[in-house]
């Protein structure tokens, strides 16, 4: 049996749209506009294994939606393919939405005046559950994700936390073996946050469901994922464990100085070290180290300043992939 | 003072800017909302035809009749369409960034928005009362009558419509219940103004002032009535007072109250 | 089967959350007495002026004919352009795609759940009210009335609802549909029998409501009127002619609009 759930080869979008040519008529522009083609996706490829936590980053306009649209059949490829578990969304789109569950952060899909209990049966009906079975992964749902303490209420009456787990339950009413995130963590609070990422791990952990997600929480790439793909102007950039791509940036290291008493002056920086941010009280500089190494750095450093405190430390995760945004930006 | 009207005016001209923007769309709602608005010509038209005249209201009365409530409903709800969001700002918690404005409320709340379709009111209204004026063959003095009490009847629904949609503070599922009002409140203000009679005319001139925006403008002019005009001047005043003062207690009671806002 | 399972599910969820939140019975009553109610006033007072009797037809029959406009239209099926306007402008359609149903029944039959509460409480009272008050024609005691009606209704609803879905889907390709809407549910007003009853129509007039859609969705205005027993089936005819017609076009649209979404994005 194939152990991939998703697979995605050469998979390319392009949009033509009519552009308004402001120096041609208003009537040339409405019967016979220019068009501009623009690639959202271009020829990108990656596979997913069951049970398998993916981030799926990348800036606004990177081509994460559109890819995502792609998977679940909504919007065609211009070419490649795609096959989840086995169908072709341009294809078996029903069939394969009976195996799909989406959870979006900014939009509900629960019936906002009735109880949970209703919007879940109701979901369990559309996914051609018997109601025995609907009953049964009520149950279950309920002592996974606790919402025992506001069944009965509203889902308008709420607090966004409990609708957010309210809303992870019900996109898993039909035991779907991949779930579709979309900023879950969106506005929650910190206690929150970390109650509605443990509950997404257990269900990863006790069904197996392959978890695909995009954020642009760092917190929840983080510890949600073990894999992340990075996708910037429709191309993947980087594929490869979320542990990892801190690594990428290894040939960076970041070094705090903290004043003696004051710094009155910032001299030039020798090649490989730049400033990163300064002011009187404290300078963080930037070494790369293919160029220099941390010895040799410090020597210089501390040579240049008189400092009280020292600090020596990697880029974080968001800066990490900051980077990765902003060199792409850059270099196009 | 002088600065409010300033402020409202370049807030309105801000909003205009920016629905312009979409100008094919722009234009099918002035199209879209003539025609709309000509049904109800047809309607009352044909309703003539097979009725007869009734009350003294010929077809052009009934022409008058659509022109009278389009353009006051048309200035109002263009340039003051906040008015009727009034529902929607409280129930999102959006009221706050009112509230906070240094403007005044009421003018920063309905220059809040603009609605583009009213437009077509406007012009559509006007045509009508073009048209009413020259089927009675009017005098200039029916013709001044007739500015007057477009200038009279929209501020009669402009009280109307605040005193309204402050209703919107009283109640939880606010928009269901302004609709209503509205609707009863504006429906009967389009009926053929001559079939009113007696209790009829009675409740919707003194109740609900739906006769007071378009039927009875409509016969001040053909009759030249100034008694009647009298009246609507005088109620026109009583429910403008009467319309601050419900929106003032409705701020009051959303101020005092722990107002549930589902926010997210 | 499937559908009839899920549009029952929907249905019953509905109403039971519109029995928890009358608010909207309540809108749907006045909206119903301030338009049906005064306009019926309105014309009791017109028809004493004629001597009870306007184009052939008496203050009796043209009291039912105009209630049973308003009756059906509360139950609202007009809203399926704006909610289908809304779904396409939020992209809420996409999260609907993504499911394991039809698009088009599903907005469908939750159309019909919305409005069927207010429909059933308010015609049951209604027509309670009007026959204490006004006494029933002779027309609506015989035989053939009630299941032609039911018929009619039916007919009329899926003529409805195709009607609006058609403008509906026009958001696929166009901005802003409301003028469309306005157009078209005008055209329903006029030519369905609202505030001017079909008996009173000019000749012309009568032909166009009896022969194009928006005439043939309102055929329950007809029904009371003695000439129904005799060509009740044609009407019923006309509507399942309009019926067909429309339904490959609300499907061929969607068909074309499916495949916009695929190629080209919301």
């Amino acid at each position: 049996m194939n152990s991939n759930s998703i697979i995605v080869s050469n998979l390319t979008k392009k949009f033509s749209f009519s552009v308004r040519n402001t120096s041609s008529g208003w009537l040339k522009n409405l019967f016979s506009p220019e068009t501009k083609e623009i690639v959202a996706v271009n020829d990108i490829s990656f596979s997913v294994k069951h049970g398998e936590r993916i981030a799926f980053i990348g800036p606004n306009g990177a081509g994460k939606s559109t890819t995502i649209k792609m998977l679940t059949g909504i919007l065609f490829p211009t070419s490649g393919k795609v096959n989840i578990l086995g169908f072709d969304p341009t294809k078996d789109r029903k069939k394969l939405a009976y195996q799909i569950g989406t959870v979006f952060g900014q939009r509900s899909q629960l019936l906002p005046n009735l109880p949970l209990t209703d919007s879940l049966e109701f979901f369990g009906v559309m996914y051609d559950m018997p109601e025995k079975e609907i009953k049964k992964r009520i149950a279950e749902l309920v002592e996974l994700f606790d919402l025992d303490s506001f069944m009965t209420q509203p889902v308008r009456k709420l607090s966004l936390g409990q609708r957010m787990r309210a809303e992870v339950a019900a996109s898993l009413i039909h035991k779907p073996k991949i779930i579709l995130l979309d900023e879950p963590t969106i506005g929650l609070d910190v206690v929150a946050k970390k109650s509605l990422r443990d509950l997404l791990l257990k269900i990863n952990k006790e069904e197996n469901t392959t978890m695909f997600l995009t954020s642009h929480d760092v917190g929840d790439i983080e510890s949600l994922c073990d894999r992340t793909i990075v996708i910037n102007h429709g191309v993947v950039m980087r594929d490869l464990p979320t542990q990892d791509l801190a690594k990428t940036f290894v040939y960076e290291k970041y070094i705090d100085l903290v004043a003696l008493s004051h710094f009155n002056n910032f001299p030039e920086l020798p090649e490989g070290m730049s400033y990163s941010s300064r002011d009187k009280n404290k300078i963080t500089v930037v070494v790369d180290i293919n160029k220099m190494s941390v010895q040799e750095s410090l020597k210089k450093l501390l040579d240049l300043f008189e400092v009280e405190d020292i600090d020596v430390y990697n880029a974080d995760l968001e800066t990490v992939i900051r980077h990765i945004y902003e060199r792409d930006s850059t270099s196009n | 003072m002088m600065k409010e009207l300033y402020f409202a005016l370049y807030a309105i001209k801000k909003n205009i800017q920016s629905s312009a923007e979409l100008r094919t769309s722009f234009l099918m709602n002035i199209v879209g909302m003539s025609i709309n608005n000509t049904a109800f010509i047809i309607l009352w038209g044909f309703f003539v035809k097979s009725v007869g005249v009734i009350g003294g209201w010929t077809v052009a009365d009934i022409i008058g009749l659509q022109g009278f409530v389009a353009v006051c409903f048309g200035i109002v709800f263009s340039a003051g369409a906040g008015i009727r969001k009034l529902a929607d700002y409280t129930a999102s918690g959006a009221f706050d960034r009112f509230m906070l404005s240094p403007k005044n409320l009421l003018v920063r709340i309905a220059t809040s928005s603009f609605g583009v379709s009213a437009l077509g009111d406007i012009v559509f209204g006007i045509v009508c009362l073009g048209i009413y004026a020259f089927f009675i063959h009017a005098t200039l003095y029916q013709i001044l009558l007739i500015v007057l009490l477009v200038f009279i009847s929209t501020i009669l629904f402009l009280a109307a419509a605040i005193a309204i949609y402050s209703t919107s503070f009283f109640f939880t599922d606010a928009n269901s219940v302004t609709s209503g009002l509205f609707e009863l409140f504006l429906t009967p203000s389009l009926f053929h103004g001559g079939a009113f009679q007696g209790v009829m005319r009675f409740i919707f001139t003194f109740a609900i002032p739906s006769l007071l925006i378009g039927a009875l403008p409509v016969e001040i002019v053909r009759d030249v009535s100034l008694g009647k005009l009298l009246l609507v001047s005088i109620l026109a005043l009583c429910w403008f007072i009467v319309s601050i003062n419900v929106f003032n207690r409705a701020i009051k009671k959303y101020e005092s109250s722990n107002f549930m806002t589902f926010g997210n | 089967m499937k559908e009839i399972r899920l549009a029952t599910k929907i249905l019953k969820t509905l109403v039971k959350d519109r029995i928890q939140y009358p608010d909207k019975l309540v809108v749907d009553t006045i909206g119903v007495i301030a338009r049906c109610g005064i306009l019926l006033i309105l014309y009791g007072y017109v028809f004493k002026l004629n001597d009870g009797v306007i184009n052939g037809t008496t203050f009796l029959f043209a009291v039912w004919s105009i209630f049973f406009y308003f009756s059906f239209s509360v139950l609202r099926l007009r809203d399926i352009s704006g909610e289908i306007m809304r779904d396409i402008q939020t992209g809420n359609i996409e999260v609907l795609f993504s499911k394991p149903i039809s698009y088009l029944s599903y907005r469908m039959w939750w159309q019909v759940g919305s409005g069927i509460y207010s429909f059933v409480i308010i015609t049951i009272f209604a027509t309670l009210a009007l026959i204490f008050i006004m006494g029933l024609p002779s027309t609506m005691t015989m035989s053939i009335f009630i299941p032609t009606l039911i018929l009619t209704f039916i007919c009329g609803a899926i003529l409805s609802l195709f009607l609006y879905s058609i403008v509906g889907l026009l958001s696929f390709w166009i901005e802003d549909i409301n003028p469309v809407f306005w157009i078209v549910d005008k055209a329903v007003m006029i030519l369905g029998g609202s505030y001017l009853p079909v008996a009173l129509f000019p000749a012309f007039m009568f032909k166009i409501a009896l022969w194009s859609p928006f005439g043939a969705s309102q055929f329950v205005t007809h029904t009371v009127y003695e000439t129904w027993q005799i060509n009740w089936y044609q009407l019923v005819g006309i509507q399942l002619f309009w019926i067909v017609l429309l339904g490959l076009v609300v499907y061929f649209m969607f068909e074309r609009a499916k495949q916009k979404v695929s190629v080209n994005g919301g």
